[in-house]
């Protein structure tokens, strides 16, 4: 029997004693650890996918017949194009990735949980809250957003997308945002330095590898539309003009979208081909072929490229031709790592004993449909061919065949490889062949056609009849509807083995080599009793421990509500903030008193090539990475601001005179102080490191008050430009000024936030000469927010 | 002697950012490209003795080390500020 | 709009040069992806074919996931892969700059096309407006492309022709009407609740019938 639903005394013993449904409810809302996140991860995408299918099938059964056919109005029909799209990509394909990345990546690399889990568990209810208030547009006056996943500038705009849909879209997407940038630096750190002893880069298997990069990738991508999406709804919803204006204001959207919108294809597919990858050494019974060469194209060359090629969806904007050439030339030079993908899976096989189960079969049919899908991805790389194809439904089929061919089938491998992992049962052979053939038949019979039909517009409610679109369209919508219900012996399988009906699995029922079968399925809380160099002897003996924690469910439930009331009803508003708040302050206070521990304090294994500094314990050299990581992210986001900035001044040459707006002398004097509350916590440190407390806390306090001094005049900043009639709305330079100073101001509120529990630590007289590891960690985010507004100053007050 | 250098640090920023309120009027008939460019390098020879003093990238000798990267990227900026005056 | 009796031949009698272009450059792409897509296949149904587990031919599972590294498979890999990349970007290369700039042959005609919500207008140099793109056959027509509201898509598919048309921005492409004939334009970016019906013709006529319309005063 699996650990996943325990006898109901184990769950009391490890639960306090709560009745069984109590005991539940706070087993799920509260988790930290990352092998139920990973489950809700997982079930929480399900979910998702069946309201995107659903929309899908309206589509579908709106498109199967020409017009004057109107099952849906085109109004119906956009939001469901929009809210399709953005379901699928963000809400279900990438956390269905999360779900295998947090559940195994702990399991393959020998580690008892992921390296911050109350942040994973966040992670998760944020990513459930953003889908919620995006969804929540469909209940609201007007309907959900409706101008395309993408949310072209500036059919996004109030002026275009007058209703709250847009807004809702928006502010789930910043909560999605925050999501993300959370998980990727958590699996980051856990891969960099949780590796068990042995567990070299080497050695590690290819779905951590994967992981990892697809983390790298977010990473660096998400800040650009953070940046994006904040501009969006501080247009949306405080009136500033920045997809509003004709002085590039499409443009603007379209790079700051794709910069994230390009790498975020490759956050799809890569942890699909991670679990091909397994899959396909398990079912061979062989090595992975150029496991090394394959690791480093991917790492050096399609990374880095995804970033560089993205403006190949917008050959037809009207940029320079050296660019599109160059872009061209590019992305072809990026489909050889995909390539080398397709060909390393085949040649894993050879010299192999190959057995043909439902991963495999899944495997191989996610392979087969990302060749077709690469193929028709470069006609779309040529600048000439893309002036045909472009927003029509040949770039629809091509990007489903990644999409759902390989991506989906290759999820779908991982579900059926791991399900005896997760459930300790086996699925129904032939129901999963059932599930194979009709999903691989009906997936083909829906996009294959559209190749056929390269004239047809994207996203059209409907099309005359004088086209010859109409046969082809009715068997698309057919192989819909046989797509969609073969998805149901799926959740059969799941239902059943979830349930523990059926044949029951023994604990490695592949033979895989992989170090995740070799974890001991019935240990809850620690998954390896010993190092992966040797494997366990025995079972651990069961210890009871915390690993739940309702700060994370709270805040999240917080933010999500007071999104939703912002727009829909102000009370929800209030009452999100109240709960939001109470949750920050109970995680505070959760860490002053030591209330939620980690799973025992470790060693280091391997961490090569960084190294744990003496004097620091294994947990706070991991706090340390993180940080650092987490500023690696946040210098990307203020670069796109800077981004931002640069793009408007190059596109706009009107301009108020320097000093004319702003006054220089006291903006100057602000910045001076805030600079000097560096000061102060760089004495306060080195009064630290001397062991002179008292003097150390006082120097706290005068950067608190110096900081909070920057805050205040800033905002009498704010309240005189509004009394000059200089406000969010008066132009570019009224938006950005506002944009920059609020973005910079929220980094400064949240350090002095961090600040404040610094100093309550300190009077508590936390701190020693030896470990005072929290004014350090502070010390680097509030350095870090001096350094950019040192360098946003001269851009925003003396150009 | 760390808070001398504390204090050098912080000096040494203040001075860039008198340096770039005063180089205003001087910039004042270049292109926006232009002005933004030795601006945005002003501010940058603010900020990187600040992150070579904070890593603790010299151990030794530590106050001639920064006199002397100070003075270069003042120099440095004077520079950038003279041609940049005479740019139209 | 000039009456249907002055229409002749069917449509795509024989396809305009850019059509022509592209269909070559197409089947380029065309034929060496489905080459290698059919190679990529026949590799993979070969090795699974005969390395599919029989009886007795069993091998040992592997597991101590041993190295299987090699760099002579991934180069190889590459340069079959970079020939047929090179192969078909050369086609695009070659025939870019014919496809994308106007001949600006005498007798050449510049039409304003502007896109709004949900309709598209085309001014001549005449100031004459309208909402069906008309033009003499065998002349060349640069197209100066832009929008008066949200981002829209100029597309005229029998002509292989398509541009963005951005509020702020003017895309140019051109056309060179060969036949006689009606074709369709549409857009191709959604735009609105009216994206799908944003549809219109353009229609080349005889040379005599052009000087007629376009003479004549108000929009049609």
């Amino acid at each position: 029997m699996s650990h996943v639903n325990e006898p109901a005394n184990e769950v009391e013993t490890l639960r306090g004693g709560y009745s069984p449904t109590l005991a539940w409810l706070r087993k799920w809302l509260f988790t930290t650890d990352h092998k139920e996140v990973g489950l809700l991860y997982f079930w929480t995408s399900l979910w998702f996918v069946a309201i995107g299918g659903a929309l899908a099938g309206l589509m579908r059964t709106q498109l199967a017949f020409p017009a004057p056919w109107d099952i849906l109005s085109a109004s119906a029909y956009n939001q469901a194009v929009s809210m399709h799209g953005l379901i699928m990509v963000l809400l279900f394909l990438s956390p269905l990735g999360a779900a295998f990345s947090n559940y195994f990546v702990p399991l393959q690399i020998g580690a008892k949980d992921v390296a911050y889990p109350r942040f994973n568990a966040f992670s998760y209810w944020m990513y459930l809250m953003g889908g919620i208030v995006m969804i929540s547009g469909f209940f609201a006056p007007g309907g959900a957003a409706q101008a395309g996943w993408t949310n072209y500038a500036p059919l996004d705009s109030t002026l275009f997308s007058p209703g709250p849909g847009e807004t809702l879209v928006g502010l789930g997407l910043l909560l999605l945002w925050g999501s993300l940038t959370m998980g990727g630096v958590n699996l980051i750190v856990t891969i960099l330095t949780m590796r068990a002893p042995g567990m070299t880069w080497k050695k590690m298997p290819p779905f951590t590898w994967m992981t990892l990069f697809t983390q790298l990738l977010l990473l660096f991508s998400v800040p650009s539309i953070f940046v994006g999406t904040l501009a969006l709804i501080s247009d949306r919803v405080f009136g500033t003009v920045f997809f509003l204006n004709t002085a590039g204001s499409t443009i603007l959207w379209e790079n700051m979208w794709w910069f994230f919108g390009h790498p975020e294809v490759y956050v799809v597919v890569l942890p699909a081909f991670g679990a091909i990858a397994e899959v396909f050494m398990v079912f061979t019974g062989r090595p992975l072929y150029a496991k090394k060469a394959l690791l480093i194209s991917v790492g050096i060359i399609l990374m880095p490229f995804s970033f560089s090629i993205y403006a190949h969806h917008m050959f037809l904007t009207g940029i320079n031709a050296l660019q599109r050439e160059f872009i061209d030339l590019n992305t072809e030079i990026n489909t050889l790592p995909s390539g080398l993908l397709v060909v390393c899976m085949a040649l894993t096989a050879v010299g192999g004993t190959i057995k043909f189960k439902a991963p495999f079969t899944f495997a191989v049919a996610a392979l087969v449909v990302f060749i077709i899908g690469g193929i028709t991805g470069v006609f779309d790389s040529s600048v000439l061919l893309d002036q045909e194809l472009r927003g029509t439904y040949q770039v629809v089929g091509h990007f489903h065949y990644i999409m759902v061919g390989a991506a989906e089938f290759g999820l779908m491998a991982a579900i059926y490889y791991w399900l005896p992992k997760w459930t300790g049962m086996m699925y129904s052979a032939a129901i999963a062949k059932l599930h194979f053939i009709t999903s691989f038949v009906f997936f083909n019979m829906t996009f294959f056609p559209m190749f056929y039909l390269l004239e047809m517009p994207r996203r059209v409610y409907t099309y005359l009849a004088s086209t010859s679109w109409g046969n082809i369209n009715f068997i698309e919508t057919l192989g819909a509807y046989g797509f969609i219900a073969a998805q149901v012996l799926l959740l059969y399988v799941l239902v059943q083995a979830f349930r523990h009906k059926g044949t029951p699995a023994p604990p490695n029922p592949w033979n895989s080599s992989g170090p995740e079968w070799t974890s001991d399925t019935k240990s809850y809380l620690d998954n390896y009793p010993a190092v992966y160099a040797s494997p366990p002897s025995g079972q651990s003996a069961p210890h009871v421990m915390t690993a739940e924690n309702s700060r994370p469910f709270t805040i999240s439930v917080g933010v999500g509500l007071a999104c939703i009331g912002l727009i829909l009803w102000w009370p929800l508003l209030l009452i999100g903030t109240v709960l939001g708040v109470y949750g920050v302050y109970g995680w505070a206070k959760d860490d002053l008193n030591g209330a939620f521990t980690m799973p025992g304090e470790e060693k280091a294994g391997e961490t090569w090539p960084f190294k744990q500094n003496p004097g620091e314990t294994f947990g706070q050299w991991r706090m340390k990475v993180g940080t650092w990581l987490f500023l690696a992210s946040d210098l990307v986001f203020f670069s796109a601001i800077a981004g931002l900035l640069i793009f408007v001044r190059l596109h706009l040459t009107d301009w108020p005179a320097v000093g004319s707006v702003f006054n220089i002398p006291m903006v100057t004097l602000n910045t001076l102080i805030l600079v000097t509350s560096g000061l102060a916590l760089m004495f306060a440190l080195q009064d630290a490191k001397e062991g002179k407390g008292s003097e150390m806390t006082r120097w706290l306090v005068a950067t608190l008050i110096l900081g909070g001094s920057f805050l205040i005049i800033s905002g009498f900043e704010w309240v005189d430009q509004f009394a000059k009639q200089f406000t969010f709305s008066s132009g570019m330079p009224g938006s950005t000024f506002y944009l920059l100073t609020g973005i910079s101001g929220a980094h400064v509120f949240a350090g002095l936030l961090m600040l404040a529990y610094v100093i309550k630590k300190a009077i508590s007289g936390k701190f020693t000469r030896e470990n005072h590891f929290s004014i350090r960690l502070f010390s680097l985010f509030w350095m870090f927010v001096i350094a950019m507004v040192v360098i946003l100053f001269p851009a925003i007050y003396l150009m | 002697m760390q808070k001398n250098l504390i204090i050098a640090t912080w000096s040494w920023i203040v001075i860039t950012i008198l340096i770039e309120v005063a180089a205003v009027p001087y910039l004042s008939t270049a292109q926006w490209a232009v002005r933004g460019t030795v601006e945005s390098l002003v501010a940058l020879s603010a900020v990187i003795p600040m992150i070579l003093f904070y890593m603790g990238l010299w151990e030794e000798h530590r106050s001639l080390k920064m006199f002397v990267v100070v003075s270069l990227f003042f120099c440095a900026d004077l520079l950038l500020i003279w041609s940049a005056s005479s740019v139209h | 709009m000039p009456g249907s009796a002055a229409l002749t031949a069917s449509v795509l009698q024989t396809p305009p040069p850019s059509a022509q272009l592209f269909a070559n450059v197409y089947n380029w792409y065309y034929y060496l992806g489905i080459a290698s897509g059919a190679i990529t296949f026949a590799l993979i149904l070969f090795i699974l074919y005969r390395y599919r587990s029989r009886a007795g031919k069993e091998i040992a599972a592997d597991k101590t996931r041993e190295n299987r590294e090699t760099w002579k498979g991934p180069l190889v890999t590459f340069a079959l892969m970079g020939i047929v990349l090179v192969a078909v970007g050369a086609q695009t290369f070659i025939a870019l700059p014919t496809y994308q700039n106007p001949p600006k042959n005498p007798g050449s005609m510049d039409v304003a096309v502007t896109g709004q919500q949900f309709f598209w207008s085309f001014t001549y140099p005449n100031n004459k407006s309208s909402t069906i793109l008309v033009v003499p056959v065998g002349n060349e027509v640069i197209l100066n492309v832009t929008s008066k509201d949200v981002n829209h898509q100029f597309g005229i598919p029998d002509f292989r022709v398509k541009t963005d048309a951005i509020p702020g921005r003017h895309n140019i492409v051109w056309i060179q009407p060969n036949s006689v004939a009606n074709y369709t334009i549409q857009c191709f970016e959604l735009c609105g609740v009216g994206h799908a019906t944003m549809i219109t013709t353009l229609a080349v006529v005889p040379q005599a019938t052009f000087e007629t319309w376009y003479n004549s005063t108000g929009s049609t």
